[in-house]
C-alpha cells in the first residue's frame, strides 16, 4: 500500500512539477529552465544511483523525473509531444485494450490488431495536425492511453 | 479544407520528410538491392556456382554420424538441416545443445551436395549479401548500442513515418489527377523535380503504401505485438507462448529409428508438389520427436508452406499442413512475400527493384525541393550559405550511397584477410566511402555538377563489375549464362546495363545547371561575398 502511496506521490508530483517548471522556462529569465532541466535529471538520475527499479525511494525519484519531464515537454509542446510520443503510446495501450475486449480466439484477433497497430498510430499521429487545437489532441491522446491501460491491464484476455 | 488545416497538413508532409527523408531514402534504396540478396550470394561465392542435381548424393548415415560425434550425449535444444537449393547448393546442418559445462553451444556443417563429403573450412561468410540485406533490414546496429532488434525496430518506424507521409502528402495534393499526367520537361529545375515527385509519387502510390505498412509491420509492428500481447496477458508469457505456439511436447525417453533425411528430400508438398528446403528437428530421437518440414511458398501469398509430422520411422499419423486458417492469419502470412517479392519470379524483383528506386528518388526529390525553396523562394529564415551548405550534405548522402553499395562489389573481391574479418571490413569500406561522397560534396560546392559527376562514378562502378568478377574468378559472365547456375552471371550482366544507363544520363545531361534560379543564386552567392568583403575592409 505504502508502495503504490509512494508512485502515487511521485507520480501527481512530477506533473505539478512539469507544469510548474514550464511556466519558469516561459514566464522567467532562461537561467531558471536550466534549473528545472537540473531537477528533472537529479530525479532521473537520482532514481537510478537510489537503486531504481527495486527500491522504493529509488522508484519515487526517478518516476517523479521521468513524469515532470514528459509534462513538462507536453505542456511546452503538445503537438509535438503527441506526433512523437503520446501517439505511439495510445496505439500501443489502446491495442492491447482492443486485443483484450474483442471476443473470439486471442491469436486470430491478436494478429488483427497487430495487422491494425499500425494504421492506428499513423491515425493518431495525423489527427495532431489535422486538429488546430494542440491541446485538444494531447488530452485525448493521453486519455486514450489511460483508459486503455486501466482495460488492458485489468481485463483478462479471451482465450 | 480550409487554408490553416491546409498549411497544417503540408507541413506535416514536409516535415516528416525533411526530417526522416534521407532515413527513408537510405531504406528503400537498400531495399531494392537486397531484393537481390541471393543472386548477389551466389556472386560473392564463386564455390556456390554449381547447379545441383535432381538426385544429390545420400546424406543420412553421414550425418547421424556427424551428430552423434559432435553432440555425443548432450542435450539438443535445437535442430536442423537444409537440403541443397540454387541459391545455397550444399547440404548444411545446425544443432545447438548443452555441453557438459552447461554452457549453449552452436555447430554448423556442410556437405557438397554431389558427394556427401564434408565442405573444407573455412566457409566462404558472406560479407556483401549480408551486408547489404541486413543493412536494410536493422542497419547492421551495433551491440553496444543495443543491437539488432533497436534497429529493425528502427527501420519499422521508418515505415510508420513513410505511411504518415504518404497520406499527408495525398491530402496535400489537392489536384491530384491533373498532377498525375503534368511533366513540365522545358522549364526550371525546380519544377521538373517538383513534377517528378508528384508523378512518380502518383503512379507508385500502392506499391509505396504496400511496402511502407508491409515494412513497419516486420520491423516495429512485429515487436510492438509481442508487447501488447505482454500487456494483455498480465505479462504471463509462458501463457502467451503456450497459446500461440502450442504445449511443449515432453520427451517419452524412448529412442525410436528417425525418418531418413534422403526419405524426407524426395517428400512432395501434398499440394504444391515442391520438394522441401528444410527441416527444423525437436526431440531428434525420441518416440515423440517431431518434425517441421518447409516448402517455398512459389507463386502463393505465403512465405514457406510448413507441414509438420512425427519424426519417428514407424509412426503412420498423416503429415498435417501447419496453417493459420482464419482471415487475420492469412493476411499476416501474405505480408512477407508481399513486401519481399517471393511470389512472382524474378521479373518481379524487377519490377519491384525499379519501383523500390522510385521511391528513393521521390523522397530524394522531396528534400531536394525542400532546400531549393527555401534557397530561392521566400520559405526561408536562414541565410543562404546555411541552405547551400545543408544542400551539400543532402547530395553527400544520397549520390554517396550508390558508391559506397557498389564500392563493396569490389571489396568483396579484393579482399584478402580472414574470413571472419570479412563483415567489418565490408563495413568500414561502405561508410568510409559513403564519408567520401559527402566530403567530396562539401569540397565541389556544387550540388548539381556533384549529381552529374557521382552519377557517372557509379555508372561506371557498375559497368566494371563483370570485369572484376571474371579477372579474379576466371569465370566471364558470357561463358555460363545458360548455365543451370547462372544467376551471377545475371548479376555482371544487370550491373552492365545499369552502369551504362547511369554513364549516358551523365553525359547526356548538361555539364551545368541552366535556369534562372542558378544564375540567381550565383548572383546573390556574389554579393553576399562581395558584401562580406566590403565589410572586412578597414573604413578609410
Amino acid at each position: 500500500m505504502m508502495g503504490l502511496l509512494s508512485i502515487a506521490l511521485a507520480f501527481l508530483g512530477g506533473i505539478a512539477s512539469g507544469v510548474l517548471l514550464v511556466r519558469l522556462m516561459t514566464d522567467r529569465p532562461r537561467w531558471m529552465g536550466v534549473v528545472a532541466l537540473v531537477i528533472m535529471l537529479v530525479g532521473i538520475i537520482g532514481g537510478v544511483v537510489f537503486g531504481f527499479p527495486a527500491s522504493p525511494a529509488g522508484r519515487g525519484l526517478f518516476i517523479f523525473g521521468v513524469v515532470s519531464a514528459l509534462t513538462a515537454w507536453t505542456v511546452a509542446a503538445p503537438r509535438l509531444t503527441s506526433v512523437i510520443l503520446w501517439s505511439m503510446v495510445a496505439a500501443l495501450l489502446g491495442s492491447s485494450a482492443l486485443a483484450v475486449i474483442i471476443p473470439g480466439n486471442f491469436l486470430a484477433v491478436g494478429i488483427g490488431v497487430a495487422l491494425a497497430v499500425s494504421f492506428i498510430w499513423v491515425g493518431f499521429q495525423f489527427w495532431c495536425y489535422w486538429d488546430k487545437h494542440g491541446w485538444r489532441v494531447a488530452s485525448g491522446l493521453i486519455a486514450i492511453s489511460v483508459i486503455s491501460g486501466i482495460i488492458a491491464f485489468t481485463v483478462p484476455p479471451s482465450v | 479544407m480550409d487554408r490553416a488545416r491546409h498549411i497544417r497538413n503540408y507541413d506535416l508532409h514536409s516535415w516528416a520528410g525533411i526530417t526522416l527523408g534521407l532515413i527513408v531514402y537510405l531504406v528503400c534504396f537498400s531495399g531494392s538491392f537486397a531484393m537481390f540478396h541471393y543472386e548477389i550470394k551466389t556472386w560473392e561465392d564463386p564455390a556456390a556456382r554449381i547447379a545441383v542435381s535432381d538426385n544429390p548424393a545420400d546424406i543420412n548415415e553421414v550425418y547421424l554420424d556427424w551428430l552423434n560425434e559432435t553432440v555425443g550425449s548432450s542435450e539438443i535444444e535445437n535442430l536442423s538441416f537444409s537440403f541443397p537449393t540454387a541459391h545455397a547448393p550444399y547440404y548444411s546442418a545446425f544443432v545447438r545443445y548443452h555441453d557438459e559445462n552447461d554452457a549453449h553451444v552452436n555447430e554448423r556443417q556442410r556437405w557438397d551436395p554431389n558427394t556427401a563429403a564434408p565442405l573444407a573450412t573455412p566457409w566462404r561468410e558472406g560479407g556483401l549479401s549480408e551486408w547489404i540485406r541486413d543493412f536494410h533490414r536493422d542497419f547492421m546496429w551495433p551491440n553496444i548500442l543495443g543491437g539488432r532488434t533497436i534497429g529493425r525496430s528502427l527501420v519499422g518506424i521508418v515505415g510508420i513515418v513513410l505511411m504518415l507521409a504518404i497520406l499527408s502528402g495525398v491530402i496535400a495534393h489537392t489536384k491530384i489527377r491533373e498532377e498525375a499526367y503534368s511533366m513540365r520537361l522545358k522549364r526550371s529545375q525546380r519544377l521538373k523535380w517538383q513534377d517528378s515527385h508528384k508523378v512518380v509519387g502518383i503512379w507508385g502510390l500502392p506499391f509505396f503504401s504496400m511496402i511502407a505498412f508491409t515494412g513497419a509491420y516486420l520491423g516495429v509492428i512485429v515487436i510492438i505485438a509481442q508487447l501488447v500481447s505482454a500487456i494483455a496477458f498480465k505479462g504471463d508469457i509462458e501463457r502467451l507462448v503456450e497459446l500461440v505456439l502450442g504445449a511443449p511436447v515432453e520427451a517419452s525417453g524412448q529412442q525410436v529409428q528417425m525418418i531418413s533425411l534422403d526419405e524426407l528430400r524426395t517428400m512432395q508438398h501434398p499440394e504444391s508438389g515442391k520438394h522441401p528446403i528444410s527441416v527444423n528437428m525437436r526431440n531428434y530421437g525420441d518416440a515423440v520427436a517431431e518434425f517441421d518440414v518447409l516448402y517455398h511458398g512459389g507463386n502463393t501469398l505465403r512465405h514457406f508452406e510448413t507441414v509438420r509430422m512425427s519424426g519417428a520411422l514407424d509412426n503412420s499419423t498423416p503429415p498435417t499442413p501447419v496453417r493459420q486458417e482464419f482471415a487475420t492469419g492469412r493476411i499476416a502470412d501474405a505480408v512477407a512475400p508481399l513486401h519481399y517479392g517471393t511470389y512472382g519470379g524474378i521479373w518481379l524483383k524487377f519490377l519491384y527493384f525499379f519501383l523500390g528506386m522510385g521511391m528513393a528518388v521521390v523522397t530524394a526529390l522531396g528534400s531536394m525541393m525542400w532546400i531549393e525553396r527555401r534557397k530561392h523562394g521566400n520559405e526561408g529564415t536562414k541565410s543562404l550559405t546555411f541552405y547551400n551548405r545543408l544542400g551539400y550534405f543532402n547530395t553527400g548522402i544520397v549520390m554517396g550511397l550508390p558508391v559506397a553499395t557498389l564500392s563493396i562489389f569490389y571489396l568483396d573481391k579484393l579482399y584478402a584477410g580472414a574470413e571472419t574479418g570479412r563483415i567489418l571490413a565490408t563495413g568500414w569500406t561502405f561508410f568510409a566511402v559513403w564519408a567520401l561522397g559527402l566530403v567530396y560534396a562539401w569540397v565541389r560546392r556544387d550540388d548539381y555538377r556533384t549529381t552529374r559527376e557521382l552519377l557517372i562514378l557509379t555508372g561506371s562502378l557498375a559497368a566494371g563489375i563483370w570485369i572484376l568478377n571474371g579477372t579474379v574468378t576466371g569465370q566471364w559472365f558470357f561463358q555460363y549464362l545458360g548455365a543451370g547456375h547462372s544467376s551471377a552471371a545475371w548479376v555482371d550482366v544487370m550491373m552492365l546495363i545499369g552502369g551504362l544507363v547511369s554513364i549516358a544520363a551523365g553525359l547526356l545531361s548538361p555539364a551545368e545547371r541552366l535556369d534562372k534560379q542558378a544564375r540567381r543564386a550565383k548572383a546573390k552567392a556574389l554579393a553576399e561575398a562581395t558584401e562580406m568583403e566590403q565589410a572586412s575592409l578597414p573604413a578609410e
